[in-house]
């Protein structure tokens, strides 16, 4: 008997495990991950459009799971994910990780599942590659504009004529040591610079490092340490810290910042067009991309169709221009563009302004290359172990070399 | 809050189920080997759970085709591991088995495996191209030994090759662990002294080790900015209050654009400095006063106790203390990941390990980044192994 029993129950065990059958729809098919690399500020605004999906009807049990990672991770942790077979199923972040992403076959394109004619065209460029796009844009810009202190300088500087003035003069009579915080380590922020010289540091997927506009960009920038308008070795946080702390009157940062500045400064903080070049007469160029939602390529089906509805309810236009209202962020979507929110605020229309003499951010991944040639030797420009011409040279054949070792 | 609490409970509690489950499965291994039933009933009973646990898993729609073969696969593997108990283990040393069995698990699972993977990787070629195609068919180009070759001539770096990089790390690591250890050791001896306050100095000298790295790296980091970093505020208010050193040329310095290097050196030696303190300080109160009574009997100078008791019955906690503090000096890379800045920053502070994560993962290089990690596994293994016998550390100091 007791040998019996134990041959049976086991079996008996494996039968009505084997006949459990899945539910109608299973838990996992209604939850819906999501890794963004957001601001603390901007998590209320995006748990509230989470919100007000569920509330829709039939979304009731929908479980929407939010992960912050910082901008690297997010791009690591995503990868490594996506290798391991179980990414989230959506990602929300800037343009310049998705020709990796897409390259590496990680995200879905969207051209068939949505309405991309709805959105700016620049915005959705910024997200196109090899004739396909990577994403849905959900706002517009993610670009470099002139930030300043209405105390220090009431108005802004339209060309770099009056801003050498402004810093010559006034702003050693207002007790500043320098006038511009600018984060110099970073090439992103050079690139509106080289633009302004007539350049750009890619064309489709080759560098175009190795020329007079970049050149000159790097010969701009050290003028301007040299003249001590901009302090030396600052990065991010440091610029960001000086304008914070009115040292400077002015600073070079992007529209994700707006918020934290007008918290700061209220109504003296004014926004504007980074000063035209006067030696060519061209305005500096910013990249201009956005944020995005990227969907998994292992979405399907049922699930699919869920975070399709989700994105669509994420752009619609209540929720565009409820972005600008609680984000300052420029929308994607065209017809939100024309909200009186943003042609009231001077702030959003000075963006929109600069937006409008921006570049699209390369999406390729050999702009990757490009970065990380520019970054080291942009730094050895500015300590003067290398001269603009020859760091401009090295830059090339550096990005040529990265990108040979990428695809070797 | 609450949510990610349950959730590490469950991972918790979802550990334990796993640990009580491969006791269980032992458990029968070794009471149940002489059982008739015994070899069928493990080939077929143990499969048997696996299928309901992949049912259960893929809500009931298991891929077949990899199921069959898992399952087959099963059978075969647990009626070999039956055969094996049944007829060699036979039940004896059951109860070490069974303590040992999980860690052993745990390290087969978190070392074992990525190793063997990691060595696989090496010999193949994974990279942004081919990531997609290897997660669909899991199948990667064979290239031999030609990523090892790729280590050597194309450095991940763009103006430093890989035998300067590797010199610069063995500086590197030479000078932060014999800074390490001369601080740690004199720090170590005043404290091992009857001062008053002692506890106090002994918990702030350990604060930069025991805070978070990053925290600490960060926070002198700050110190270092050129303008409105302590140290070259300091060295102003000096050159104000001293003027003629201006004339001899002293002046502040941009310690992060023209010496990178030794500006992350300088934080790790004050990070590292703690940690030898603490295992000197340990070593020095081992030693019995009586040596130092009969030495001084003797005769012996403060020196030659020293050299002649100190040094040799301190051996055998430095030894090691050394073969530590050089790898983790070796690979240390968070203290030039966050001193020199996180999105790639100066070339001039790279060393091996920062090399191979830029590899990694902003060239996405995989294969390549394998093999680079197995050079430097190996030319570390060759350094402590050559540290160790020379140092004769693994002897015991009364031997």
């Amino acid at each position: 008997m007791r040998r019996l029993s134990r041959t049976l129950v086991p079996l008996a065990c494996l039968a009505v495990l084997s006949g459990c059958r899945p539910p109608e729809a299973p838990p996992s098919a209604r939850t819906i991950v999501l890794w963004e690399q957001e601001d603390a500020s901007v998590f209320p605004f995006l748990d509230q459009v989470f919100s007000g999906f569920r509330k829709l009807p039939g979304n009731e049990d929908v479980r929407i799971v939010r992960t912050h990672y910082h901008t690297e991770d997010l791009r690591q942790q995503f990868l490594t994910a996506s290798i391991a077979g179980s990414p989230p199923d959506l990602i929300m972040g800037p343009s310049d990780s998705a020709g990796v992403y897409s390259v590496a076959g990680f995200v879905l394109p969207v051209d068939g599942l949505f309405d991309l004619s709805r959105f700016n065209q620049p915005v959705v460029e910024a997200i196109s590659l090899d004739g396909k796009t990577w994403g849905i844009p959900l706002t517009n810009g993610n670009h470099l504009m002139l930030f300043y202190n209405k105390r220090l300088a009431p108005v802004p500087p339209r060309n770099t004529a009056e801003f050498f003035e402004y810093c010559a003069q006034k702003a050693p009579k207002l007790g500043l040591q320098h006038c511009l915080a600018l984060n110099i380590a970073e090439p992103f922020w050079l690139m509106p610079w080289v633009g302004a010289y007539g350049g750009w540091p890619i064309d489709n997927k080759t560098p175009t490092l190795d020329t007079p506009a970049m050149r000159k960009s790097i010969a701009f920038v050290l003028e301007l340490i040299r003249r001590k308008f901009v302090p030396a070795e600052c990065d991010y946080n440091c610029a960001d810290a000086l304008f914070k702390e009115e040292k400077t009157a002015f600073l070079i940062n992007g529209d994700w910042a707006i918020s934290a500045y007008q918290e700061k400064f209220g109504q003296d903080l004014g926004v504007a067009r980074i000063p035209m070049l006067s030696e060519t007469g061209r305005w500096p160029s910013p990249m201009i991309s956005g944020k995005y939602l990227m969907l998994s390529s292992k979405l399907k089906g049922e699930k699919l169709d869920l975070v399709r509805r989700l994105v669509e309810f994420f752009v619609n236009e209540e929720n565009q221009v409820a972005q600008v209202g609680a984000l300052q962020r420029l929308p994607s979507l065209t017809r939100a563009a024309a909200s009186p929110v943003i042609q009231q605020s001077p702030v959003l229309k000075n963006s929109m302004a600069q937006i409008q003499v921006g570049r699209p951010m390369p999406m390729a991944t050999e702009i990757r290359a490009v970065w990380d040639a520019v970054r080291p030797l942009l730094g050895r420009a500015i300590i003067g172990k290398m001269t603009p011409e020859e760091a401009a040279a090295q830059m090339q054949r550096d990005a040529l070399s990265k990108i040979q070792e990428m695809n070797d | 809050m609450i949510e990610s609490l349950l959730q590490v409970v469950g991972f918790v509690a979802l550990l334990a189920v796993l640990v009580v489950a491969l006791e269980l499965y032992l458990h029968a291994h070794f009471t149940q080997f002489d059982k008739r039933w015994f070899l069928p009933g493990m080939a077929l009973g143990v499969p048997a759970l696996a299928l309901a646990g992949i049912f259960f898993s893929t809500e009931g729609r298991p891929d077949p085709g990899w199921t069959i073969s898992l399952i087959g696969g099963l059978c075969v593997a647990e009626f070999l591991v039956a055969l094996f108990f049944r007829y060699y283990v036979r039940g004896k040393h059951s109860l070490p088995i069974m303590m040992l069995a999980p860690g052993l698990l745990g390290l087969i699972l978190l070392i074992v495996y990525p190793l063997i993977f990691e060595v696989y990787l090496a010999f193949h070629d994974l990279k942004l191209t081919t990531v997609m195609a290897w997660s669909g068919t899991g199948a990667l180009p064979f290239v031999g030994f030609k990523q090892f070759c790729k280590v050597f001539v194309s450095s991940p770096l763009s103006g430093v090759t890989f035998f300067q990089l590797f010199l610069r790390t063995v500086w590197w690591t030479f000078i932060n662990v014999v800074c390490h250890v001369v601080g740690g050791f004199a720090l170590a001896i005043l404290l091992n002294n009857q001062i008053r306050f002692k506890g106090i100095y002994r918990t702030f000298l350990v604060i930069p080790w025991a805070m978070p790295q990053v925290v600490a790296v960060l926070a002198l980091r700050g110190e270092f900015h050129s303008q409105y970093g302590f140290i070259n505020v300091m060295i102003t208010r000096l050159l104000e209050w001293l003027p003629w050193l201006s004339r001899l040329g002293a002046e502040p310095v941009q310690w992060l654009s023209f010496h990178p290097l030794l500006t992350c050196t300088l934080i790790n030696i004050w990070l590292g400095i703690p940690f030898m303190m603490v295992i000197i300080l340990g070593g020095l109160q081992s030693i019995s006063r009586h040596y130092y009574d009969a030495a001084a009997i003797d005769g012996a100078s403060a020196f030659q106790q020293f050299r002649l008791i100190t040094l040799p019955l301190l051996r055998p906690v430095l030894a090691p203390a050394i073969t530590l503090g050089s790898i983790w000096t070796f690979n240390n890379i968070n203290v030039i990941y966050l001193v020199t800045g996180q999105a790639g920053g100066t070339e001039d502070a790279d060393i091996l390990v920062s090399a191979l994560y830029k590899a990694a993962f902003t060239y996405y290089r995989y294969s390549y980044s394998a093999a680079f990690a197995i050079v430097i596994f190996l030319i570390l293994f060759t350094l402590s192994l050559l540290w160790v016998r020379y140092s004769k550390g693994t002897e015991s100091a009364y031997g």
